[in-house]
């Protein structure tokens, strides 16, 4: 919910970037960046990165105290519902239904593009804060939700170009972004025929798998529409989700996938 | 073969869900396929891409499961090919299966001509998909996992090894 839910009341409390989440950002909550101001915002972040190699006092806070991954953990969660609350408030805005295709085009198109800025900023700054780090994965992780549940919106994928990127390898060129004792890969091509991985997020250790979308068929014809998910993660000593597939929208309410 | 739930698919692809269970190539459960498809082939490769995570576990445990290491793509170990000692696959799995957990697409390749095993890398070093191998190599059977965590797949561009299996399986 909305902090600032009181200063704006003319607006749903539960909306993310004036139900404008294509052109708008808003990365910590607390303010609204609008079309130009916010791909402004974005190189802004850029420069920050390539000027961070001479910023001292950022290299001493990156002192390993804090643990990235559980940062990212977080970013994580911010991200998705996000991207969830910005997505279907978008759908449940009035008069949308016109342009819904056009602005779920551009959307996805934009996000892919974020998404690519967003690894080469996180692969320019080593010396980052740890929690901007995860701050920056987050956004990434963020924008291949977003990127997804606007494809998936639109009701086709384009095999080319989606899963064909660096060959087929994807955005992180197989190797993945790591963040702490984690791994994020998105949009790549899976051995198996045809079909892909629209973003996974696992700990680095065998079992490891987290989080998972993909494109393509599945065991069971029950659940195993063309998109579905995997998702198994613990949060406070409880479990969350099993080793099967599940429902494409399943991890926006893992609470409801709770395991005894 | 209990408490698995077996679905076959209109490309020839079999899936074998392991019900509750992630899945353990390891596991005896898998002996009497596995034993059928060696003996319709002659030899048996490892083929993995997309490595989770890298240590020096992995390399040990590849030299001694390995008879013959014949591709890892850029010195980097994201794409694998090795050929696996008889014994490891038949007599106990547990190199083969903690190899397949360090990848996210393990699968075991199993080749009935041995004449043809330079096809096999000479095709995945050109496309790394199973689908490029199984319409370019014959007698090939292969046994995979995808990125559901509980479900071997299996897939043979021999209609008889396939109806065999079926009929193992008891579909």
């Amino acid at each position: 919910m909305d902090p600032l839910a009181e200063k704006f009341y003319s607006v749903n409390p539960y909306n993310y970037t004036d139900n404008n989440p294509v052109n708008n950002i808003d990365p910590d909550g607390m303010e609204t960046y609008y079309g130009d101001e916010a791909r402004a915002y974005f190189t802004r972040l850029q420069s920050m990165a390539i000027n961070n190699e001479d910023d001292k006092k950022k290299k001493k806070r990156n002192s390993g105290k804090n643990d990235p991954g559980k940062s990212y953990i977080k970013g994580i969660i911010g991200g998705l519902d996000n991207t969830w609350q910005g997505i279907t408030g978008q759908f449940t805005l009035g008069g949308m239904a016109k342009g819904l295709a056009n602005t779920v085009t551009f959307g996805a198109i934009s996000s892919a593009d974020m998404l690519m800025n967003g690894y080469t900023l996180i692969n320019n700054i080593p010396n980052y804060d740890v929690d901007d780090y995860a701050y920056g994965a987050g956004f990434v992780t963020e924008k291949a939700a977003e990127y997804f549940v606007l494809k998936k919106a639109l009701g086709k994928v384009d095999n080319a170009l989606n899963f064909n990127l660096n060959e087929g390898w994807g955005v992180f060129e197989g190797k993945g972004l790591k963040v702490g004792n984690y791994k994020v890969d998105a949009l790549y091509r899976n051995p198996r025929s045809q079909g892909g991985t629209i973003l996974s997020i696992k700990q680095q250790k065998t079992g490891g798998n987290m989080l998972r979308w993909d494109f393509g068929n599945a065991h069971s014809p029950a659940t195993g529409k063309i998109y579905h998910s995997t998702f198994r993660f613990n949060v406070n000593g409880n479990t969350y989700g099993t080793t099967g597939q599940a429902p494409v929208g399943a991890p926006f309410i893992f609470w409801k996938y709770k395991q005894k | 073969m209990s408490n698995l739930n077996i679905v076959y698919h209109n490309n020839g692809e079999v899936s074998i869900k392991d019900i509750g269970h992630k899945l353990d190539i390891n596991e005896s459960k898998w002996d009497a396929l596995i034993d059928l498809i060696f003996e319709k082939h002659s030899q048996v490769f490892f083929y993995g891409v997309r490595l989770d995570y890298f240590n020096d576990d992995l390399i040990e445990t590849i030299q001694y499961a390995s008879d013959d290491f014949l591709i890892n793509r850029n010195d980097n170990f994201q794409q694998i090919l090795f050929k696996v000692k008889e014994a490891n696959v038949r007599l106990s799995r547990g190199l083969i299966g903690k190899i397949w957990g360090y990848y996210e697409s393990p699968s075991l390749i199993f080749l009935k001509d041995k004449s043809n095993q330079d096809s096999v890398v000479s095709v995945l070093k050109v496309s790394r998909f199973y689908d490029s191998l199984l319409n370019s190599v014959n007698g090939i059977c292969m046994l995979y996992q995808s990125f559901e965590e509980d479900v071997l797949w299996i897939k043979s561009n021999d209609i008889n090894v396939e109806i065999e299996i079926l009929k193992k399986i008891g579909f």
